[in-house]
Protein backbone atom coordinates (compact mmCIF):
# COMPACT_ATOMS: atom_id res chain seq x y z
CA UNK A 1 0.00 0.00 0.00
CA UNK A 2 1.03 3.57 0.11
CA UNK A 3 3.56 4.69 2.30
CA UNK A 4 3.05 7.68 4.72
CA UNK A 5 6.52 7.51 6.38
CA UNK A 6 7.60 10.85 5.75
CA UNK A 7 4.49 12.32 6.52
CA UNK A 8 4.41 10.80 9.99
CA UNK A 9 8.14 11.28 10.88
CA UNK A 10 7.52 14.56 10.65
CA UNK A 11 4.90 14.67 12.88
CA UNK A 12 6.80 12.18 15.13
CA UNK A 13 9.72 14.96 16.03
CA UNK A 14 8.01 16.43 19.63
CA UNK A 15 7.90 13.24 20.93
CA UNK A 16 11.41 12.32 20.31
CA UNK A 17 14.14 13.22 22.91
CA UNK A 18 16.84 15.12 21.94
CA UNK A 19 19.84 12.23 21.09
CA UNK A 20 16.90 10.81 18.48
CA UNK A 21 16.16 14.12 17.27
CA UNK A 22 20.56 15.09 16.84
CA UNK A 23 20.98 11.79 14.95
CA UNK A 24 18.32 12.79 12.33
CA UNK A 25 19.41 16.58 12.18
CA UNK A 26 22.63 15.62 10.86
CA UNK A 27 20.52 14.98 7.51
CA UNK A 28 17.43 16.31 7.97
CA UNK A 29 17.00 20.21 8.31
CA UNK A 30 13.58 19.32 9.87
CA UNK A 31 14.75 17.58 12.95
CA UNK A 32 17.18 20.83 13.20
CA UNK A 33 14.23 23.23 12.77
CA UNK A 34 12.61 20.93 16.19
CA UNK A 35 15.95 21.88 18.04
CA UNK A 36 15.48 25.46 17.33
CA UNK A 37 11.92 25.01 18.71
CA UNK A 38 12.97 23.44 21.90
CA UNK A 39 15.88 25.48 22.75
CA UNK A 40 15.33 28.79 21.58
CA UNK A 41 14.11 30.77 24.14
CA UNK A 42 16.34 28.77 26.68
CA UNK A 43 19.50 30.11 24.71
CA UNK A 44 17.93 33.72 24.15
CA UNK A 45 17.58 34.12 27.72
CA UNK A 46 20.51 33.02 28.56
CA UNK A 47 22.11 35.32 26.26
CA UNK A 48 20.14 38.20 27.15
CA UNK A 49 20.69 37.96 31.07
CA UNK A 50 24.78 37.74 30.07
CA UNK A 51 24.79 40.39 27.65
CA UNK A 52 22.17 43.04 28.60
CA UNK A 53 19.84 44.17 25.91
CA UNK A 54 17.58 42.48 22.94
CA UNK A 55 19.93 43.38 19.75
CA UNK A 56 23.35 41.87 21.11
CA UNK A 57 20.82 38.36 22.43
CA UNK A 58 19.32 38.33 18.71
CA UNK A 59 22.89 38.75 17.11
CA UNK A 60 24.39 36.05 19.32
CA UNK A 61 21.60 33.68 19.64
CA UNK A 62 21.46 33.69 15.39
CA UNK A 63 25.32 32.71 15.91
CA UNK A 64 24.82 29.78 18.78
CA UNK A 65 22.30 27.99 16.35
CA UNK A 66 24.62 28.88 12.78
CA UNK A 67 27.45 27.38 14.87
CA UNK A 68 24.93 24.26 15.95
CA UNK A 69 23.76 23.52 12.41
CA UNK A 70 27.57 24.03 10.50
CA UNK A 71 28.74 21.03 13.56
CA UNK A 72 26.22 19.23 14.55
CA UNK A 73 27.37 16.19 11.60
CA UNK A 74 30.39 16.34 13.97
CA UNK A 75 28.40 16.15 17.15
CA UNK A 76 29.29 12.95 19.23
CA UNK A 77 27.23 11.86 21.52
CA UNK A 78 29.49 11.15 25.14
CA UNK A 79 26.62 11.02 27.57
CA UNK A 80 26.26 14.45 28.42
CA UNK A 81 22.90 16.25 27.56
CA UNK A 82 22.92 17.62 24.13
CA UNK A 83 21.85 21.21 25.69
CA UNK A 84 25.08 21.54 27.69
CA UNK A 85 26.78 21.38 24.14
CA UNK A 86 24.20 24.56 23.40
CA UNK A 87 24.81 26.41 26.38
CA UNK A 88 28.58 25.41 25.33
CA UNK A 89 28.50 27.35 22.09
CA UNK A 90 26.57 30.30 23.59
CA UNK A 91 28.91 30.51 26.71
CA UNK A 92 32.05 30.56 24.49
CA UNK A 93 30.23 33.23 21.95
CA UNK A 94 29.10 35.45 24.95
CA UNK A 95 32.90 35.47 26.34
CA UNK A 96 34.25 36.22 23.21
CA UNK A 97 31.59 39.26 22.94
CA UNK A 98 32.41 40.61 26.19
CA UNK A 99 36.19 40.26 25.41
CA UNK A 100 36.24 41.32 21.80
CA UNK A 101 34.16 44.43 22.71
CA UNK A 102 35.28 45.40 26.30
CA UNK A 103 31.46 45.73 27.20
CA UNK A 104 32.03 44.06 30.57
CA UNK A 105 31.86 47.01 32.45
CA UNK A 106 29.10 49.03 30.86
CA UNK A 107 26.33 46.45 29.58
CA UNK A 108 23.15 48.67 29.47
CA UNK A 109 20.70 47.76 32.54
CA UNK A 110 17.63 49.76 30.94
CA UNK A 111 16.31 46.83 29.06
CA UNK A 112 15.90 44.64 32.25
CA UNK A 113 14.05 47.13 34.03
CA UNK A 114 11.76 48.13 31.48
CA UNK A 115 11.16 44.30 31.16
CA UNK A 116 10.27 43.45 34.04
CA UNK A 117 8.73 46.89 35.99
CA UNK A 118 5.28 47.68 34.28
CA UNK A 119 2.85 46.94 36.50
CA UNK A 120 3.75 48.40 40.06
CA UNK A 121 3.18 52.16 41.14
CA UNK A 122 5.27 54.45 39.82
CA UNK A 123 7.36 55.52 43.30
CA UNK A 124 7.60 52.28 44.28
CA UNK A 125 9.05 50.98 40.67
CA UNK A 126 11.72 53.71 41.18
CA UNK A 127 12.73 51.64 44.50
CA UNK A 128 12.31 48.67 42.95
CA UNK A 129 14.28 49.75 39.92
CA UNK A 130 17.40 50.69 42.18
CA UNK A 131 17.46 47.88 43.69
CA UNK A 132 17.24 45.35 40.80
CA UNK A 133 19.95 47.55 39.20
CA UNK A 134 22.14 47.06 42.13
CA UNK A 135 21.71 43.43 41.96
CA UNK A 136 21.69 42.95 38.26
CA UNK A 137 25.20 45.41 38.31
CA UNK A 138 26.51 42.95 40.96
CA UNK A 139 25.78 39.54 39.20
CA UNK A 140 27.68 41.25 36.08
CA UNK A 141 30.69 41.55 38.15
CA UNK A 142 30.59 38.04 38.69
CA UNK A 143 32.89 35.64 37.11
CA UNK A 144 31.11 34.31 33.87
CA UNK A 145 30.76 30.45 35.57
CA UNK A 146 28.88 31.94 38.49
CA UNK A 147 26.56 34.20 36.24
CA UNK A 148 26.03 30.92 33.96
CA UNK A 149 25.18 29.21 37.30
CA UNK A 150 22.57 31.46 38.58
CA UNK A 151 21.00 31.84 35.11
CA UNK A 152 20.88 28.32 35.05
CA UNK A 153 18.91 28.19 38.31
CA UNK A 154 16.40 31.01 37.93
CA UNK A 155 15.48 31.33 34.61
CA UNK A 156 15.90 28.00 33.56
CA UNK A 157 14.74 26.34 36.82
CA UNK A 158 17.44 23.41 36.63
CA UNK A 159 18.47 21.17 39.11
CA UNK A 160 21.76 21.29 40.56
CA UNK A 161 22.58 17.72 38.55
CA UNK A 162 21.06 19.28 35.37
CA UNK A 163 23.59 22.49 35.95
CA UNK A 164 26.20 19.81 36.94
CA UNK A 165 26.07 18.55 33.36
CA UNK A 166 26.05 21.70 31.69
CA UNK A 167 28.31 22.88 33.71
CA UNK A 168 30.80 20.10 33.68
CA UNK A 169 31.08 20.16 37.36
CA UNK A 170 29.91 17.69 40.26
CA UNK A 171 26.41 18.43 41.81
CA UNK A 172 28.44 18.89 45.36
CA UNK A 173 30.59 21.46 42.73
CA UNK A 174 27.55 23.30 41.92
CA UNK A 175 25.80 23.74 45.55
CA UNK A 176 29.28 24.79 46.53
CA UNK A 177 29.99 27.39 43.84
CA UNK A 178 26.18 28.29 44.60
CA UNK A 179 27.03 28.97 48.56
CA UNK A 180 30.02 31.07 47.37
CA UNK A 181 28.05 32.96 45.06
CA UNK A 182 25.66 33.96 47.34
CA UNK A 183 28.20 35.20 49.82
CA UNK A 184 30.29 37.22 47.59
CA UNK A 185 26.60 38.69 45.78
CA UNK A 186 25.59 39.65 49.91
CA UNK A 187 29.23 41.24 50.73
CA UNK A 188 29.20 43.25 46.69
CA UNK A 189 25.97 44.74 47.42
CA UNK A 190 26.56 45.63 50.76
CA UNK A 191 29.68 47.35 49.74
CA UNK A 192 27.77 49.21 46.61
CA UNK A 193 25.13 50.01 49.56
CA UNK A 194 27.62 51.61 51.91
CA UNK A 195 29.38 53.42 49.04
CA UNK A 196 26.41 55.17 48.25
CA UNK A 197 25.36 55.64 51.25
CA UNK A 198 28.94 57.60 52.00
CA UNK A 199 28.93 59.49 48.97
CA UNK A 200 25.30 60.86 49.25
CA UNK A 201 26.65 63.54 52.31
CA UNK A 202 29.69 64.49 49.74
CA UNK A 203 27.49 65.62 46.83
CA UNK A 204 25.16 67.55 49.41
CA UNK A 205 27.92 69.29 50.91
CA UNK A 206 29.19 70.02 47.05
CA UNK A 207 25.59 71.06 46.02
CA UNK A 208 25.46 73.46 49.36
CA UNK B 1 27.56 25.56 64.87
CA UNK B 2 26.42 24.71 60.68
CA UNK B 3 29.23 23.38 58.60
CA UNK B 4 29.61 24.74 55.19
CA UNK B 5 28.16 21.72 53.54
CA UNK B 6 25.47 22.17 55.95
CA UNK B 7 24.90 25.83 54.78
CA UNK B 8 25.03 24.51 51.01
CA UNK B 9 22.42 22.06 51.62
CA UNK B 10 20.27 24.50 53.46
CA UNK B 11 20.73 27.32 50.90
CA UNK B 12 19.67 25.15 48.04
CA UNK B 13 16.16 23.79 49.56
CA UNK B 14 15.84 27.59 50.27
CA UNK B 15 16.10 28.44 46.79
CA UNK B 16 14.05 25.32 45.60
CA UNK B 17 11.45 26.50 48.38
CA UNK B 18 11.65 30.18 46.64
CA UNK B 19 11.86 29.29 43.15
CA UNK B 20 8.32 27.14 43.55
CA UNK B 21 6.74 29.48 45.81
CA UNK B 22 6.54 27.72 48.72
CA UNK B 23 7.80 30.61 51.02
CA UNK B 24 5.87 29.33 54.19
CA UNK B 25 8.85 26.40 53.96
CA UNK B 26 11.52 28.54 54.73
CA UNK B 27 10.62 28.60 58.61
CA UNK B 28 10.50 25.10 58.76
CA UNK B 29 14.00 24.85 56.97
CA UNK B 30 15.83 27.16 59.23
CA UNK B 31 14.79 25.07 62.42
CA UNK B 32 15.49 21.92 60.50
CA UNK B 33 18.97 23.03 60.30
CA UNK B 34 19.32 25.59 63.30
CA UNK B 35 19.52 28.58 61.79
CA UNK B 36 18.35 32.29 63.39
CA UNK B 37 17.12 34.59 60.98
CA UNK B 38 19.31 36.97 61.86
CA UNK B 39 22.02 34.96 60.17
CA UNK B 40 20.55 34.01 57.09
CA UNK B 41 17.94 36.55 56.25
CA UNK B 42 20.50 38.51 54.19
CA UNK B 43 20.58 35.80 51.78
CA UNK B 44 17.31 34.86 51.66
CA UNK B 45 16.05 38.01 50.64
CA UNK B 46 18.99 37.91 48.01
CA UNK B 47 17.46 34.69 46.98
CA UNK B 48 14.12 36.17 46.88
CA UNK B 49 15.46 39.25 44.96
CA UNK B 50 17.07 36.99 42.16
CA UNK B 51 13.81 34.98 41.76
CA UNK B 52 11.69 38.00 41.35
CA UNK B 53 14.08 40.10 38.43
CA UNK B 54 15.17 36.91 36.78
CA UNK B 55 11.97 36.38 34.88
CA UNK B 56 11.49 34.87 31.12
CA UNK B 57 12.08 36.83 27.86
CA UNK B 58 10.51 35.78 24.88
CA UNK B 59 12.52 36.83 21.63
CA UNK B 60 10.53 37.95 19.22
CA UNK B 61 8.34 36.47 16.99
CA UNK B 62 9.86 38.22 14.06
CA UNK B 63 13.06 37.33 14.85
CA UNK B 64 12.39 33.75 15.58
CA UNK B 65 10.34 33.16 12.22
CA UNK B 66 13.00 34.81 10.80
CA UNK B 67 16.15 33.06 12.33
CA UNK B 68 14.25 29.77 11.60
CA UNK B 69 13.56 30.56 7.73
CA UNK B 70 17.21 31.17 7.37
CA UNK B 71 18.43 28.25 9.16
CA UNK B 72 16.36 25.70 7.50
CA UNK B 73 14.58 27.64 4.60
CA UNK B 74 11.12 28.84 4.41
CA UNK B 75 8.68 26.56 5.95
CA UNK B 76 5.75 25.85 2.80
CA UNK B 77 2.55 24.85 3.24
CA UNK B 78 0.92 24.67 -0.08
CA UNK B 79 -0.58 21.12 -1.45
CA UNK B 80 2.55 21.09 -4.41
CA UNK B 81 5.29 20.96 -1.51
CA UNK B 82 3.22 18.42 0.41
CA UNK B 83 3.22 15.89 -2.42
CA UNK B 84 6.75 16.60 -3.07
CA UNK B 85 7.48 15.41 0.50
CA UNK B 86 5.55 12.14 -0.16
CA UNK B 87 7.50 8.84 -1.29
CA UNK B 88 7.91 9.07 -5.05
CA UNK B 89 5.00 5.75 -6.16
CA UNK B 90 2.16 8.00 -3.66
CA UNK B 91 3.56 10.96 -6.17
CA UNK B 92 2.79 8.97 -9.26
CA UNK B 93 -0.24 7.66 -7.37
CA UNK B 94 -1.45 11.29 -7.36
CA UNK B 95 -0.85 11.56 -10.51
CA UNK B 96 -2.59 8.75 -12.39
CA UNK B 97 -6.01 9.94 -9.92
CA UNK B 98 -5.50 13.40 -10.73
CA UNK B 99 -5.25 12.45 -14.75
CA UNK B 100 -8.09 9.91 -14.17
CA UNK B 101 -10.24 11.98 -12.52
CA UNK B 102 -10.00 14.83 -14.64
CA UNK B 103 -10.63 12.98 -17.62
CA UNK B 104 -13.79 11.42 -15.89
CA UNK B 105 -15.00 15.74 -15.69
CA UNK B 106 -13.93 16.17 -19.15
CA UNK B 107 -15.67 13.03 -20.23
CA UNK B 108 -19.09 13.66 -17.93
CA UNK B 109 -19.19 17.45 -19.34
CA UNK B 110 -19.20 16.25 -22.98
CA UNK B 111 -21.59 13.45 -22.70
CA UNK B 112 -23.95 15.96 -20.80
CA UNK B 113 -23.20 18.81 -23.31
CA UNK B 114 -24.04 16.01 -26.49
CA UNK B 115 -26.95 14.94 -24.26
CA UNK B 116 -28.47 18.43 -24.11
CA UNK B 117 -27.78 19.13 -27.80
CA UNK B 118 -29.59 16.37 -28.46
CA UNK B 119 -32.29 17.18 -26.51
CA UNK B 120 -32.62 20.81 -27.80
CA UNK B 121 -32.44 19.00 -31.89
CA UNK B 122 -35.48 16.99 -30.58
CA UNK B 123 -37.30 20.17 -29.34
CA UNK B 124 -36.22 22.14 -32.18
CA UNK B 125 -37.38 20.07 -35.02
CA UNK B 126 -41.29 20.60 -36.48
CA UNK B 127 -43.29 17.65 -35.87
CA UNK B 128 -44.17 15.74 -38.83
CA UNK B 129 -47.68 15.13 -39.38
Amino acid sequence: MFNFNRKSKSLDYKNMDDRELVQLAKEDKEAFGEIYERYLTKIYNYIYYRTGNQQDAEDLTAKVFYRALSHIENYVDKGVPFQAWLYRIAHNLVANFHRDKGRRKIIPLDDYIAHTLTSDAPDKQAEISEQKEYLMEAIHRLPADRQQLIILKFIEQKSNADIGEIMGRTEGAIKSLYHRTLLSLRDEIELQQLTLKSDQPQNREKQG
Amino acid sequence: MTSDVQWQNYLDEVSDALLTGNHQQIDKLRSKYGIAYKDDHQLVSLIEDMNQSFTTVEPSAQFSSRLKNELIGVEQTGVVWRIRKLPARVQWAAIVATILGGGLLVLQRLLGASESLRKEERTSLPEES
